[in-house]
C-alpha cells in the first residue's frame, strides 16, 4: 500500500505540474529565459544559449523600433527572429501588430493565425484577430462546435497529453503485472478516455490542415490554373481559405462558403507551414 | 390431286416469267414540284420499274443544287386478265433538292444499273426563285426593324437574334433576346444558343428558355426565347449571329412532313441525313440541326477621351447611389462601416469601388461588395458597397462624401454623382491619449486605428505588459508582447512527426503486451495448485531459515521442529492437504518404510516429544539430508 501511494503521488505530482504551466499559459506569464536564467538539475544557473540572446536583443530591437512607429523596421527585425532564431508566439504576435500598422492585413492575420497555432488560449492573439477583422471586414473561418473544444488545447499540448496518459495507462498496467493484488481500472479508464480524446482533437485539428490565408492585396481566383482563364469569385485579403490541390503556381482554394476555384500561390499562405521558409 | 396441283402450280410460274421477260425495264424520274423558292425543297422521285432493284444508282451533280438522299421503297402489282397474269415491280427512290441559288437548273439523267444492264432517266429541270423576302414579310413586321430573321423560310424551325441597339460603346451593356421557332406538333432537344462573336462579350444562356406560342404565315410555331446582354469590349463595326443546335423528331404520320416536299426546307448540312432512328422507325425521323441566324451588324463606339474623369473606373450604363454609415457616433479610432447602395443599369462588374472626395484625416479600408441583380443577365440591380472608415483625429464631423463617376450612353456624357455627406461625431476614449497631428498624417497611409499602444521595452520583463482596464476595454486590441517567451523549434506540430506516431504505436504495443502479461499473472493467481506451490515455496523457505539458525545455536529441537515443518509444507502442496495436520502415520502409510522422510519425521517426534538429547544428533548431517529430501520431493511428478 505504501507503494500504491507513492505512484499516487508521482501521478497526481505530474498533473499539478501539467496544470500549473498550463495555467503559466494562460496568464502569459512564461519565462523570459534570456533575462531570467533558470536553474538546472545541479542548482547551478543556466546559462541562455547565445542564440536566445542574440534573438532576446534582435527582439528588444524590433520592440524599440515600433514604439518610434518605424513599422518597417520592426516587422525587419521580428522576420529576422523567426528566419534565424526559432518561432516563438510572441514574436510572431508583435510581428503581426507591426504588419497591421503597416496595412499588411493578409499578413497580419497570417502570422496572429500561425501564434494561434501555438498559443490557442492566448486572449490577446484572439483579440488582435477579432478586432482586425472587424475592422477589415473580413468573417472569421467556418468552425464547427467541436472545434472549438479542440481548439482549447494546441496541437503539441493535444499530443503530449496523449503521450502522457498512454504511457501512464501502460505504466499502471506494468505496475499490475508486478503486483497483481493491486487494482488500477479507474485510473486507466480516466487515462484511456483521456487518450481518445486527445486523438479524437488531433484528428479534428488534422482537417484544418491545409489552412490558407490570402496576403495579396488583390487576389484573384480563376476557373483553371492558367492566367488567362476567367476570373471567380472575389477573395479578400486576410480571408481564410482551404487548399485543397496545387497545379504548378496555383492552388484549388475553397471559401467559407464552399466555392472553389484557382488562386496563384504567391497570393496565399498555407498557415502551418514553417515561418522562416515563408517571411 | 396432287398431281393437278404441282401442273398448276407449274403453268403459273411460266406464266409470271412470260410476263416479266414481256415487261421492260425502264427508269423515269419525277421532280415535284418543279418550281420552288429559295431555301424550299423540291423532292426527286426516281422509279425504277424492274423485277429487282437497281445495282447502283449514279447521281448527278449539279452546281447550286444539293440532292441529299432520303430513302427507298417497293410496290408490285400483279393481275391476271383473261387467262393472262402480269406483274410489275417498281422500286422508288427518294432524293430532296434544295437551292443555294435562285435560277434555272438542269438536272441531268440518272444511270442506273439494273441486272447488270444500264439504263437512264430522263434530264430535268428545277427552277428557283428569289421569293423568300416576300414570304418572310409578315414575320418581319413582328420583330424590330434593326433585326431580320435569319432565314424564315426554314419552316421547320428557325433562330432569330434581337439586338435592340445597332450602336454601342465599349463598355456598354445592352439586353438582346434569342429566339427559336419550331413548327408546332414537334419534339425538339436543343442545346443553350451560341453566339459568335470575338468583339462582344455576351452573358451566358444558362437560364430556362421562356416558352410561348407564335403564328407565321399561317403555321404555328412553338417559340423557345432567352434572354441574355451583350457588351461591347472593342471598337468598330463587328458581325453578330447566334447558332442552336437542336435535334427534331418529325412524325411522319401525323404532320405528313416528308411527303409534303413544298412546306419544307432545311438549308442545312446535317438535314438529311439518314438517322438510325428513321432506318426502325419509318413513322419516326431525327434531325440534327444547327440553326444559324442572320448576320447583324452592331457597330462599338470607343468611348470620347474628352471629358473623361480620372476617377473613371469603366463603369458604363446609368446609375444612383444612397449612402447610409453607422454607427455615426464613434471613438478615436473606432471603424465606421460606410454603406453605399448603387443602383440602376449597366456593367455593374465595373462598379467596383467608388472614390471618396477627401478622405483626409480618414484611415480608409478597401470596400467589399455585393451585387443582387434584378433581371436574370445582371443588367439591372443594385450594388452595395461597405467600406470601412477609421477616423484618426476627434475634430472630424462629416465621414468622407462619397461619388461615382460613369459614361451615360444615352447622353454620350461621362457623368459623376455624389452622395450628401453624413455627419458623424468623433469622440476622444478616456484613458487614451490623442495623438499629435503631425504623427497621425504621417502614419496616415498606411496605418490602422490608433489604438493600437507601443511597446513598451523599458518596463521590468517580470511583467506582463497589460494595458489599464479602460484603455483595454475602449480600445480593444492588446499591445505587443516585451518577452521573447518560450522558443518552439517549427510551426510544424509534433504529431505530424513519423516519431510521434511510432511513439503512439509502441506505447500501443507495450500496453497489449503488459495487458496480456496481467491477464496471465490474474490467472496464475486464481489458480489453487499454484496458490498452494507458492505458499509452500514461501513458507518452506523461512522453515529453512529457522532450520539454519538452529543448526547454529545447535538447537536439536528447534531443528527437527523447523524441518519437519518444510516437509509437512512441501508434501501438502503435493498431497493437496493442509501441512499442519501431516503426521509420521501419514507418511508411513503413503511412502516406503525407510524413506528418508519417514526417518526425518521419527527423528523429529523424538527429539521434540521424546525429549532425545540433541547433543548426540549431527545436525550438520540431518541439515543435508533434509535438503536433499526437499529437492526430491520438489522434483517428484
Amino acid at each position: 500500500m505504501k507503494t500504491h501511494g507513492m505512484i499516487m503521488g508521482i501521478v497526481v505530482g505530474s498533473a499539478l505540474g501539467f496544470a500549473q504551466t498550463w495555467a503559466a499559459d494562460l496568464s502569459g506569464k512564461t519565462a523570459d529565459l534570456p533575462k531570467r536564467p533558470t536553474a538546472n538539475l545541479s542548482g547551478r544557473a543556466a546559462t541562455p544559449s547565445p542564440e536566445l540572446v542574440r534573438a532576446s536583443k534582435t527582439f528588444e530591437r524590433g520592440n524599440q523600433a515600433f514604439g518610434e512607429s518605424r513599422y518597417k523596421d520592426a516587422i525587419q527585425s521580428y522576420k529576422a527572429i523567426l528566419k534565424e532564431d526559432g518561432v516563438f508566439a510572441h514574436v510572431l504576435f508583435n510581428l503581426a501588430n507591426a504588419q497591421y500598422r503597416d496595412g499588411q492585413i493578409g499578413e497580419a492575420i497570417l502570422n496572429l493565425e500561425r501564434a494561434r497555432v501555438l498559443r490557442p488560449r492566448d486572449p490577446d492573439i484572439v483579440a488582435n484577430l477579432s478586432v482586425i477583422r472587424k475592422a477589415a471586414s473580413l468573417f472569421p473561418p467556418k468552425n464547427e462546435p467541436w472545434f472549438k473544444a479542440a481548439s482549447f488545447l494546441s496541437w503539441n499540448e493535444w499530443a503530449w497529453l496523449a503521450c502522457g496518459a498512454l504511457g501512464m495507462v501502460c505504466f499502471f498496467t506494468l505496475l499490475r503485472v508486478m503486483q497483481p493484488s493491486w487494482s488500477f481500472a479507474f485510473f486507466n479508464f480516466i487515462l484511456i478516455l483521456v487518450w481518445l480524446s486527445a486523438l479524437a482533437s488531433m484528428a479534428g485539428l488534422w482537417t484544418t490542415r491545409h489552412r490558407a490565408v490570402v496576403t495579396a492585396k488583390e487576389a484573384t481566383t480563376r476557373i483553371s490554373p492558367f492566367e488567362t482563364a476567367a476570373a471567380a469569385f472575389p477573395v479578400q485579403e486576410g480571408e481564410v481559405v482551404t487548399a485543397q490541390a496545387v497545379h504548378e503556381n496555383y492552388i484549388l482554394v475553397s471559401n467559407r462558403l464552399g466555392k472553389i476555384a484557382w488562386l496563384p500561390r504567391e497570393q496565399a499562405e498555407i498557415i502551418i507551414s514553417s515561418p522562416s521558409q515563408t517571411q | 390431286m396432287k398431281t393437278t396441283h404441282i401442273f398448276l402450280a407449274a403453268i403459273c410460274l411460266a406464266a409470271v416469267a412470260e410476263a416479266q421477260a414481256a415487261n421492260p425495264v425502264s427508269v423515269h424520274a419525277v421532280l415535284d414540284p418543279p418550281q420552288i423558292a429559295l431555301g424550299e425543297e423540291s423532292r426527286l422521285k426516281l422509279v425504277i420499274n424492274a423485277p429487282s432493284d437497281a445495282e447502283n444508282i449514279c447521281v448527278p451533280r449539279v452546281q447550286g443544287l444539293e440532292l441529299t438522299y432520303i430513302g427507298a421503297g417497293r410496290s408490285s402489282r400483279m393481275s391476271i386478265v383473261n387467262g393472262v397474269t402480269s406483274s410489275e415491280s417498281s422500286f422508288t427512290h427518294s432524293y430532296s433538292v434544295t437551292a443555294l441559288q435562285t435560277g434555272e437548273f438542269t438536272i441531268p439523267m440518272f444511270i442506273v444499273r439494273v441486272d447488270g444492264k444500264l439504263y437512264q432517266s430522263d434530264p430535268m429541270t428545277l427552277r428557283v426563285l428569289s421569293s423568300s423576302a416576300q414570304a418572310a414579310a409578315p414575320l418581319l413586321s413582328s420583330v424590330p426593324s434593326a433585326t431580320a430573321p435569319a432565314k424564315v423560310d426554314s419552316r421547320l424551325a428557325f433562330v432569330q437574334l434581337i439586338i435592340p441597339k445597332e450602336k454601342l460603346y465599349v463598355g456598354e451593356k445592352t439586353l438582346i433576346q434569342v429566339k427559336a421557332y419550331f413548327l408546332a406538333g414537334q419534339r425538339a432537344t436543343y442545346a443553350p444558343p451560341s453566339v459568335d462573336t470575338d468583339a462582344f462579350a455576351v452573358s451566358d444562356f444558362n437560364e430556362q428558355p421562356s416558352k410561348t406560342q407564335e403564328t407565321v404565315q399561317g403555321s404555328s410555331y412553338t417559340v423557345l426565347t432567352w434572354n441574355s446582354a451583350l457588351t461591347a469590349i472593342k471598337a468598330g463595326r463587328y458581325p453578330v449571329d447566334v447558332k442552336l443546335n437542336c435535334v427534331v423528331l418529325l412524325n411522319r404520320r401525323r404532320s405528313g412532313l416528308l411527303d409534303d416536299s413544298n412546306s419544307l426546307f432545311f438549308n442545312d448540312p446535317f438535314f438529311h441525313r439518314p438517322s438510325l432512328l428513321s432506318s426502325f422507325f419509318s413513322n419516326v425521323e431525327q434531325r440534327e440541326l444547327q440553326l444559324t441566324s442572320q448576320q447583324q451588324w452592331v457597330e462599338a463606339a470607343p468611348l470620347p477621351e474628352v471629358g473623361k474623369p480620372a476617377q473613371f473606373s469603366g463603369a458604363v450604363g446609368h446609375f444612383q447611389i444612397q449612402t447610409s454609415a453607422r454607427p455615426t457616433q464613434v471613438n478615436l479610432g473606432d471603424p465606421v462601416t460606410l454603406k453605399i447602395i448603387v443602383q440602376g443599369k449597366g456593367n455593374f462588374d465595373r462598379v467596383t469601388t467608388v472614390d471618396a472626395i477627401s478622405s483626409e484625416g480618414w484611415k480608409t479600408y478597401p470596400p467589399r461588395a455585393k451585387f443582387s441583380p434584378t433581371d436574370a443577365v445582371g443588367y439591372e440591380g443594385s450594388k452595395v458597397l461597405e467600406q470601412v472608415f477609421a477616423p484618426q483625429k476627434a475634430d472630424l464631423k462629416t465621414l468622407p462624401q462619397i461619388q461615382l463617376t460613369y459614361f451615360d450612353p444615352e447622353t454620350g456624357r461621362y457623368e459623376t454623382i455624389s452622395a450628401s455627406p453624413i455627419p458623424i461625431s468623433v469622440t476622444m476614449a478616456s484613458g487614451v491619449q490623442p495623438l499629435p497631428e503631425a504623427t497621425a498624417s504621417s502614419i496616415a497611409p498606411s496605418s490602422p486605428p490608433s489604438s493600437v499602444a507601443p511597446p513598451q521595452p523599458e518596463e521590468p520583463s517580470s511583467l506582463k505588459q497589460t494595458p489599464p482596464k479602460e484603455e483595454s476595454r475602449v480600445v480593444d486590441f492588446a499591445p505587443n508582447k516585451i518577452n521573447l517567451g518560450r522558443l518552439e523549434p517549427t510551426l510544424k506540430p509534433i504529431a505530424w512527426n513519423n516519431w510521434f506516431l511510432a511513439v503512439q504505436g509502441g506505447l500501443l504495443l507495450a500496453l497489449v503486451v503488459l495487458s496480456l502479461a496481467a491477464g496471465r499473472q490474474q490467472g496464475r493467481a486464481n489458480d489453487p495448485d499454484h496458490v498452494r506451490l507458492s505458499t509452500a515455496n514461501k513458507n518452506i523457505k523461512t522453515q529453512l531459515e529457522l532450520m539454519a539458525q538452529a543448526k547454529d545455536r545447535n538447537d536439536a529441537v528447534a531443528f527437527f521442529a523447523a524441518a519437519r515443518r518444510a516437509l509437512q509444507e512441501r508434501l501438502g502442496e503435493k498431497w493437496k492437504m493442509e501441512p499442519t495436520v501431516i503426521t509420521i502415520a501419514d507418511v508411513n502409510e503413503r511412502m516406503e518404510t525407510h524413506h528418508p522422510t519417514n526417518a526425518i519425521f521419527a527423528m523429529a517426534d523424538s527429539v521434540v516429544y521424546a525429549g532425545k538429547a540433541g547433543s548426540d544428533v549431527s545436525l550438520e548431517g540431518w541439515e543435508d539430508t533434509v535438503l536433499k529430501e526437499l529437492k526430491r520431493l520438489e522434483n517428484e511428478s
